[in-house]
């Protein structure tokens, strides 16, 4: 049995690391999980909408009543007559998303003339939608803004039911979304038109009259993977709207960091200046947290130098002297006592880092005790906007996530290692080996230690033959 | 006024701080209002216990994230003030009025106002705010390593009580080794189903230079009830750069610094660096050596060093000059690996824009790290092999049999 403090420290370093990969473990789990789910085909979702009135949509047999269908009359003919008002100004409307907005909704609440809510009163009247699906394709691209809450559920519908058409980045016409059954493309997701698209009404206006362009109660509708569709998918028009103007916005939040405005840094400065002459406490100039922040920036120097001094000296693989042509070799000396003069000044500067973190730990203005454990810098260089990172084929994606892995693991494997050599090694200088327990012990420390507990060697006790 | 040090917008008038300072008020979590700075500006008692407990709700979650085992909040005043006194210390902030504050937080406004405001340029909140606020609909590719599994901080409550067997030890390391293996095939795994998702839906992108969607966006339209819908739509700005959200989450990336951690780090690089001096020390000497055999020889044979010049040898040292003065700048993929990189499938041949990184140069650095590692590990075995080859020796009566040697 190894004494207690070995045994404590071994047990919570390693119980410690297993934690650390079970938590990577599920992340990647879960993250799998979502990546399959996606793959695997899309299917209709029955919705669980609250609305009342949309449960009846998804009864495959339903017959509207008189006055839906007087109300279907009003709203065909109101789209009839948008349909000749679109036509006209399509070409202006195309370029600016925002007026457009502003026609949807005024469309809408024309036809929400019965008093029902348009969301509400469509789904029953978008039954036999007549608008000939052709009109629209010449009507060109609008972004209506109603069209957006169709999108959400249907997205990947509108986007078959005209993924014909050259420019697929744009969303497509409304009254081409109310699908006859004849048309025989289906979309994907009708039904799933959430409630909560239409709840939104931000940007994108209320939710379209007859564009809604739901399914028809009759028709099932397909799944699809997203392998055979996906480049047809459309992310919706709210969302690209908000990305868009996320992205734009961030550009110009970036300008204000990077152009140097003189008079904002400078004020800054003078701030920071003015209150710096009011600060009377006593102490190293140095902070506490500039200290750790040093002691970092130190730490990852020595393991640059480290990885350095590997790199020289591996130079023509650890090859004899004799072999290096006389550049080479005078180069590796240069560079080693350059690497020397480097870890010399590094001491020196944990020296003097040392030095003050000293002067804090001694009388301070709180007491700090309580926190003893962590208190947490942010990095002041993280930024927020993104950059890309491209990779070009799933190997190349394999071989870095691999490697990440790969340098982590020897990471922990080093530190692991360190922490036991401090812990074993004392065990076997102490003590002499007794009995065949102590011989085995060794044995095991020496697997471990010495073949990462890969291989073992073998202990043949040399009887003296009788 | 130079109170609030950051401006948003380039007209510096009177104007823009009622305006900064509302921005500034929405940011912020806990509904603080512009008439609290109003009333801290003239130091009015009623702006005290806001402005602590603002100072506390921002702090608090920094201590947090990092500890190795969370604590409570501290509810009375009293410890969210000396809480927040040790961190304003920490940082080095030094009025002394600040911290003879009483902790009944009867009085102070004006100086918790200079706290705030001194905090605020100092850590860059609105900044801050802003990178932690904004929802990254990208799949997040953190090529920095140092949050990763090595530096995850270990609980002693982990340990145990009793004394453990060595057989224990080797158990929990082959555990170890196999989660190791599991961890690499499921990487594997997700890399497949990632690129997957990439391949099909390239031109789905409205950002050309994106192209496909990943793997929260596909989410978007898969599941539109979903509820992260509505943190994308929470996220719209309100218009005013500095704007972010209603709540306020603080920064992952950790440090420590407390005096205790400050010391063990200390000595842990000063171990290391004094490691490296070591080592460094018995190599050049060795390589000192030999290069003065190799002069002398050649110099006996000629008057002078024909093979090396004493301008390729000036060469030569201002190349090794430039190459360590890199060296302490940090490697380049250090310097932007700290951020969060979105993953983008693209053709090979395709153009590629100045904002992007390329894997193969991740790659590159990757390899080299792995193998400087690599070497480290295995001089640390080499050690303890000469060192248990010397108790080998000394066993009585026992024959040691070393496995057969490997190379890697």
């Amino acid at each position: 049995m190894l004494p207690a403090s070995c045994s404590h420290r071994l047990v919570t370093e390693l119980q410690g690391a297993l934690a650390a990969c079970q938590k990577k473990e599920e992340a990647l789990q879960q993250s799998i999980a979502r990546c399959r789910v996606l793959l695997q085909p899309w299917e209709v979702p029955s919705p669980p909408s609250p609305e009342p009135a949309r449960s009846t949509e998804t009864k495959p047999a339903h017959e509207p009543t008189p006055k839906e269908l007087k109300e279907l009359e009003l709203l065909n003919q109101a789209l009839e007559k948008a349909l000749q008002v679109r036509k006209g100004i399509c070409q202006v409307q195309s370029s600016k998303s925002a007026s457009s907005g502003k026609t949807a909704p005024s469309l809408v609440t024309a036809q929400a003339g019965p008093g029902a809510r348009p969301r509400t009163s469509n789904p029953k009247a978008c039954v036999p939608a007549k608008p000939p699906p052709t009109s629209q394709r010449d009507s060109g691209r609008l972004k209506k803004p109603a069209r957006a809450s169709s999108h959400r559920g249907k997205a990947p519908g509108n986007a078959l039911t005209h993924a014909r058409q050259p420019e697929n980045s744009m969303p497509i016409e409304g009254p081409s979304l109310c699908p006859l059954p004849s048309q025989g493309q289906v979309p994907g997701l009708p039904t799933s038109t959430p409630v909560s698209v239409l709840r939104e009404a931000g940007a994108t206006g209320p939710s379209p009259g007859p564009e809604e362009g739901k399914i028809q109660p009759g028709l099932r509708s397909e799944a699809f993977t997203l392998k055979e569709k996906g480049t047809q998918l459309q992310l919706p028009l709210f969302y690209k709207k908000i990305a868009s103007r996320n992205s734009s916005l961030w550009a110009q939040v970036q300008h204000y960091q990077s152009s140097a405005d003189t008079a904002v840094a400078a004020a800054k400065a003078h701030f920071m200046e003015r209150m710096k002459v009011t600060f009377d406490l006593p102490g190293p100039a140095i902070s506490l947290a500039e200290i750790q922040e040093e002691v970092n920036r130190l730490d990852q120097a020595c393991h640059l130098l480290t990885q350095h001094l590997e790199e020289a000296l591996d130079v023509n693989g650890e090859a004899a002297t004799a072999s290096l042509s006389w550049e080479q070799e005078y180069h590796r000396l240069v560079t080693l006592e350059g690497l020397q003069a480097a870890v010399e000044r590094h001491l020196l500067r944990l020296r003097e880092l040392r030095d003050a973190e000293e002067q804090w730990l001694g009388p301070r203005p709180v007491e700090s005790s309580l926190w003893g454990s962590a208190l947490c810098l942010g990095g002041k260089g993280s930024s927020g906007s993104t950059n890309h990172i491209v990779y070009s084929s799933v190997e190349e994606l394999q071989t870095m996530t691999a490697l990440k892995l790969r340098v982590t693991m020897l990471k922990q494997q080093i530190h692991l290692e360190k922490v036991l050599m401090e812990e074993l090694l004392p065990l076997v200088r102490s003590e002499n080996p007794a009995g065949p327990a102590q011989v085995a012990l060794y044995r095991a420390i020496h697997s471990q230690l010495c073949e990462a507990g890969e291989r073992f060697s073998i202990l043949v006790r040399d009887e003296p033959s009788v | 006024m130079g109170r609030l040090g950051r401006r948003p917008r380039e007209d510096l008038g009177p104007g823009a701080l009622p305006t900064a300072i509302s921005s500034l008020s929405r940011a912020l979590r806990g509904g603080l209002g512009p008439e609290t700075f109003r009333k801290a500006k003239f130091d009015l008692p009623e702006a005290v216990a806001e402005l602590w407990s603002l100072l506390f709700s921002l702090l608090w979650p920094i201590h947090q994230e990092g500890a190795v085992a969370p604590r409570d909040p501290p509810d009375a005043l009293e410890g969210q003030i000396r809480f927040v006194k040790w961190v304003l210390c920490c940082y080095g902030y030094g009025r002394r009025h600040f911290y003879q504050l009483s902790e009944d937080g009867s009085y102070g406004s004006y100086e918790l106002l200079l706290a705030f405001s001194w905090l605020l340029v100092y850590l860059s909140l609105p900044e801050r705010f802003l990178c932690l606020n904004c929802v990254h609909q990208g799949d997040d590719a953190w090529i920095c390593l140092c949050k990763d599994l090595a530096s995850y901080p270990v609980s002693l409550a982990l340990g145990g009580k009793g004394r453990v067997d060595i057989r224990y030890v080797q158990w929990l390391l082959g555990k170890l080794r196999f989660q190791w293996r599991s961890l690499y095939a499921s990487q594997q795994e997700q890399c497949t189903l990632l690129n997957k998702i990439h391949l099909y839906t390239r031109g789905c992108h409205p950002d050309p230079s994106v192209g496909h969607l990943s793997v929260p966006e596909l989410e978007l339209l898969r599941f539109p009830e979903s509820s992260k819908q509505d943190t994308v739509m929470d996220a719209n700005p309100i218009g005013i750069p500095n704007a972010g959200k209603q709540d306020v989450f603080l920064p992952e990336i950790l440090q420590y610094c407390s005096p205790k951690y400050i010391t063990g780090e200390m000595d842990r690089v000063q171990k290391n660096l004094e490691a490296l001096r070591q080592r460094l020390q018995e190599t050049v000497n060795q390589q000192r050596a030999a290069w003065h055999t190799k002069v002398s020889r050649c110099s006996r044979r000629l008057p002078r060093l024909s093979e090396l010049s004493t301008a390729m040898m000036k060469e030569i040292q201002e190349t090794v000059g430039c190459e360590l003065a890199a060296l302490e700048q940090g490697c380049e993929v250090k310097s932007w690996s700290h951020r969060l990189q979105r993953l983008v499938f693209r053709e090979a041949g395709e153009p590629s824009n100045s904002g992007t990184h390329q894997m193969t140069k991740v790659i590159q650095v990757l390899r080299r790290e792995e193998a400087s590692l690599e070497k480290t590990f295995r001089r640390l075995q080499e050690e303890c092999q000469q060192e248990l080859a010397i108790l080998a020796r000394g066993l009585e009566g026992v024959i040691w049999i070393l496995p057969p040697y490997q190379r890697w």
